[in-house]
């Protein structure tokens, strides 16, 4: 099929990422979890952070939330949220302009505190605001975020709500520090579909409402389509496409990027052999020589193996490959 | 037109209410039935909480039965008790949703594949030693992982061995629990495509349990969707794909890329 | 060695050093100690309560005896009343728990309430009765000990079973058609045991310990055979005008006990290591 040239947008920058590297050291030798990620988010997007296991999209996360592991290295060429330099002020900006919201709503609260305790334990290091003019914020917070009689809320225990209410309150948290930027960590994989859908739904109506910027990372290309405005593909800890998010899942131009969409079982006709993708992802542990998907890439040509493939531009999609148009 | 396979019907599963005063407990499984065919495969689909589990787990006999029937290649399922039941178990190969929880951590993958093999009776020796390594070919693995443990393997190999184990006894019906769920995308796709190989090789059986339709109804002949205990709607995949009837079956084939499927994957 | 170190630690290794040293003095004790004779009991009278000296390195006791020597011999005694008071005790509470824990039921309550007949008494106070009922000798003690002590083997190997009895690849072995028996040895055994071996090490120094304190009561093994709960007792009618008659045992006792306290918990450090990662 044909895929249109996508116009390149001018939105302001929020976060530019280039070339972020993960180091952690190990028994083993050092493990790259992150080897070379680019990323730029404009203000008002939800991006989206594709990869499959071991492709280092959580540790892109812990590095921007400053939470990389112990002894780990984290370098950049570019590091800069909202022209502030993150490789110094990551773990300052955690909590105050930088949020995150887990997989795990029932981990993320505290079980022997009341939802009403938990959120002015946020509010009060926030704000100097009275002890009434914070519980009245924390209501409205909540209420903002769809839960119903968020006033009789306040005394409950995370255990009462399900699961969809407890994001809802993780979600309220992350606002009540006043983030402005949020990193979902798979927000809906412990969920229910359709309260997976509706948590979704609230993610996409609070960027509107408050001009939020999340940083969405998942693996489900239902939750890419969604909500997703752009979407960057990670492949063994290197970024290796970016575009609008439509554009990634109708027309993918890196071969990973196609391959993965293929292997959806919603991909082939009922009862047909799905297009699988053979082999392993390279080690973490090892170095990459040329292209780092050029072993299991249908269409891998001699040079794949031994350079490094140019990043390829069209329009604001991007994508590193030694073929001129992409996947074919 | 041949017996079914399996054949659920009327089963109630019920677990014990917890603590001295509190009231009976609403069943897990509320009279449910259902019928697999030899050869044909039956997707099984719920959320957490929809009774999914209990019902795969009371055909496996791991929960007690409160009322109604199973019947397993014509022989009451229910009935066997003892060294009956165990040898009667023989008939099931059974694949669980994270192969690093179902495979012994501390036997190689030779012992592991070894336990079905030795629980039927068989002699260990050279000519089990070649089943092994058949089964585990014949799942895509080489040789060379006997010797390793489950840790050592991706999920996607664990997976393999899993469902080598499940087969080694040649079992007619093969129970499948969320087998791809804790898997990657392309990792899962290699998976079904293995599922798919084998049930047209031995003409398996299969009861697929998961909470992703659109992962079941690549592959299944029948599917059924249940909630809360019982079945919301079942029937044929395309039937159920194309035109569901219930509200909730359309809820769970998702959001979002429905409103691209127009656009082919180029 | 810096393999050893990188799996215990600095703390740990050593530890392991000075078990080691001590083993060795015990299985070599009749090349090793300087006037073996009196390591076994020989009484010297004409050199009675002597000081520290070039001759006796750590003096010598109300009869005469090198201090050093019958240290050296009790290092016999307290490292296997230590080694078998558990060693007997984790035979005992391990088959006892996996049983208890595997079926539950009836079985479950009843061995579980024999356990609780005995973790009611304090521990040590059971251990002299029993001690004083079988009369002295240093395998009536180490028994008295060991009947005492099983029972916290018993509940923990149980509570570890409990766990491991709900994993899937238990329930998929049952699910195959293994056998109940099978599955006990093969599937869970291996899992309940590790645990338990790491507190059976933590558990030698303090089992030394009440075998040491029941010598010094007069219930451990009879004189002339060097232990150092009996030389700590004996050298108390000279404390502290001479000390070293009570000094050199205790000291080695808190050594040894101290020692495989702390390589205990190395091991169990590294064992809470491997859960977690296995997790």
């Amino acid at each position: 099929m044909r895929c249109a040239t996508v116009k390149g947008t001018s939105a302001v920058t929020l976060l530019d990422l280039q070339g972020l590297s993960v180091t952690i050291p190990s028994p083993a030798g050092p493990v790259r979890a992150v080897r070379s990620i680019d990323l730029r988010i404009a203000k008002g997007e939800i991006h989206g952070l594709i990869g499959e296991s071991g492709c280092g999209k959580t540790m892109t996360g812990m590095a921007l939330l400053g939470l990389t592991p112990a002894g780990a290295q984290v370098a950049a060429r570019v590091f800069q949220f909202d022209g502030i330099d993150l490789s110094t002020s990551a773990a300052v900006l955690r909590g105050r302009r930088i949020a995150l919201i887990s997989q795990d709503p029932a981990a993320a609260l505290n079980p022997v505190l009341t939802i009403g305790r938990q959120m002015d334990n946020v509010l009060r290091t926030h704000s100097p605001h009275s002890e009434a003019d914070r519980r009245a914020g924390a209501v409205a917070l909540l209420a903002a975020t769809g839960l119903p009689d968020a006033d009789k809320l306040m005394t409950s225990y995370p255990h009462q709500l399900s699961g969809g209410m407890q994001q809802r309150v993780v979600i309220a948290q992350a606002l009540a520090t006043g983030a402005d930027f949020l990193i979902a960590d798979e927000p809906t994989t412990a969920l229910d579909v359709a309260v997976g859908a509706q948590v979704l739904a609230l993610l996409r109506q609070l960027v509107a409402d408050r001009g939020l910027t999340i940083l969405m990372i998942t693996h489900d290309m239902d939750v890419v389509a969604a909500v997703c405005d752009r979407a960057t593909v990670l492949y063994a800890g290197l970024s290796v496409e970016t575009g609008p998010a439509s554009a990634i899942l109708t027309c993918p131009r890196h071969p990973y990027a196609a391959a993965l969409l293929a292997a959806l079982p919603d991909a082939a006709p009922h009862g047909q052999r799905l297009a699988a993708i053979d082999g392993q992802i390279p080690p973490s542990t090892k170095p990459i020589s040329g292209c780092a998907f050029a072993p299991r890439c249908p269409a891998a040509m001699t040079l794949c193996h031994t350079v490094s493939p140019p990043v390829r531009v069209q329009g604001d999609h991007l994508w590193a490959c030694h073929l001129a148009e992409g996947a074919p | 037109m041949t017996a079914p396979l399996l054949d659920v019907h009327n089963l109630v599963v019920r677990y014990k209410p917890r603590g001295l005063f509190a009231a009976a407990a609403k069943p897990a499984v509320d009279r449910v039935s259902l019928s697999l065919p030899a050869g044909s495969t039956l997707g099984v689909v719920g959320e957490s909480g929809s009774g999914k589990s209990s019902l795969l787990r009371a055909v496996l006999r791991l929960v007690p039965v409160e009322s109604g029937s199973i019947t397993l290649d014509g022989q009451d399922w229910l009935a066997a008790h003892g060294p009956a039941l165990r040898r009667a178990r023989h008939s099931i190969g059974f694949v669980a949703q994270n192969p690093f929880l179902s495979l012994s951590p501390r036997l190689t993958i030779a012992q592991i594949l070894a336990e079905p093999l030795l629980a039927r009776g068989d002699k260990p020796g050279a000519a089990m030693q070649d089943r092994i390594a058949v089964l585990l070919s014949r799942c895509g693995l080489p040789p060379d992982f006997l010797p390793r443990r489950a840790r050592e393997l991706s999920g996607g190999q664990a997976q393999r061995v899993a469902i080598a184990r499940a087969l080694a006894l040649s079992p007619r019906l093969l129970v499948l629990d969320e087998p791809t769920s804790a898997l990657d995308v392309s990792v899962q796709a290699q998976i079904l495509n293995l599922l798919m190989d084998l049930k047209a090789d031995f003409g398996l059986s299969m009861l697929f349990v998961t909470h992703n339709l659109k992962v079941v109804a690549h592959i299944a002949d029948q599917l059924m969707v249940m909630r809360q205990g019982s079945v919301v709607e079942s029937g044929a995949t395309e039937r159920i794909m194309s035109a569901a009837e219930q509200l909730y079956t359309q809820e769970l084939m998702g959001f979002g890329r429905r409103a691209q499927k127009s656009a082919p994957t180029s | 060695m810096s393999a050893l170190a990188r799996r215990l630690g600095y703390g740990g290794t050593l530890c392991l050093a000075v078990i080691v040293t001590f083993a060795l003095l015990a299985l070599f004790a009749p090349w090793l100690a300087p006037y073996p004779d009196q390591g076994m009991g020989t009484p010297n009278v004409i050199a009675k309560l002597k000081p520290p000296s070039a001759d006796f390195w750590l003096g010598t006791d109300h009869l005469g005896r090198d201090v050093l020597s019958r240290v050296i011999f009790g290092a016999r005694v307290s490292m296997s009343a230590g080694l078998l008071i558990v060693a007997f005790s984790l035979l005992i509470g391990l088959p006892v728990g996996l049983l208890a824990g595997y079926f539950g039921g009836w079985a479950d309550e009843a061995l579980m309430r024999v356990t609780d007949v005995f973790l009611a008494f304090p521990a040590l106070l059971l251990a002299v009765l029993l001690a004083a009922a079988l009369g002295p000798g240093l395998l009536n003690s180490i028994v008295a000990v060991a009947v005492t002590w099983w029972p916290w083997y018993a509940r923990m190997a149980r509570a570890e079973v409990l766990v491991l009895r709900g994993q899937p690849y238990v329930e998929a072995a049952s699910v195959m058609g293994v056998s109940q028996g099978r599955i006990l040895i093969r599937h869970i055994l291996p899992g309940a045991a590790r645990p338990l071996l790491v507190q059976a090490a933590l558990d030698v120094g303090p089992a030394l310990l009440t075998a040491s304190s029941l010598s010094f009561l007069g219930l451990g093994i009879l004189p002339p055979t060097a232990d150092w709960g009996k030389m700590v007792d004996e050298g108390r009618k000279f404390f502290p005008d001479r000390w070293w008659v009570s000094a050199a045992p205790g000291i080695a006792i808190f050594l040894l006990a101290l020692a495989f306290s702390v390589l205990g918990d190395a091991l169990r450090d590294r064992e809470g290591d491997k859960r977690r990662d296995a997790a």
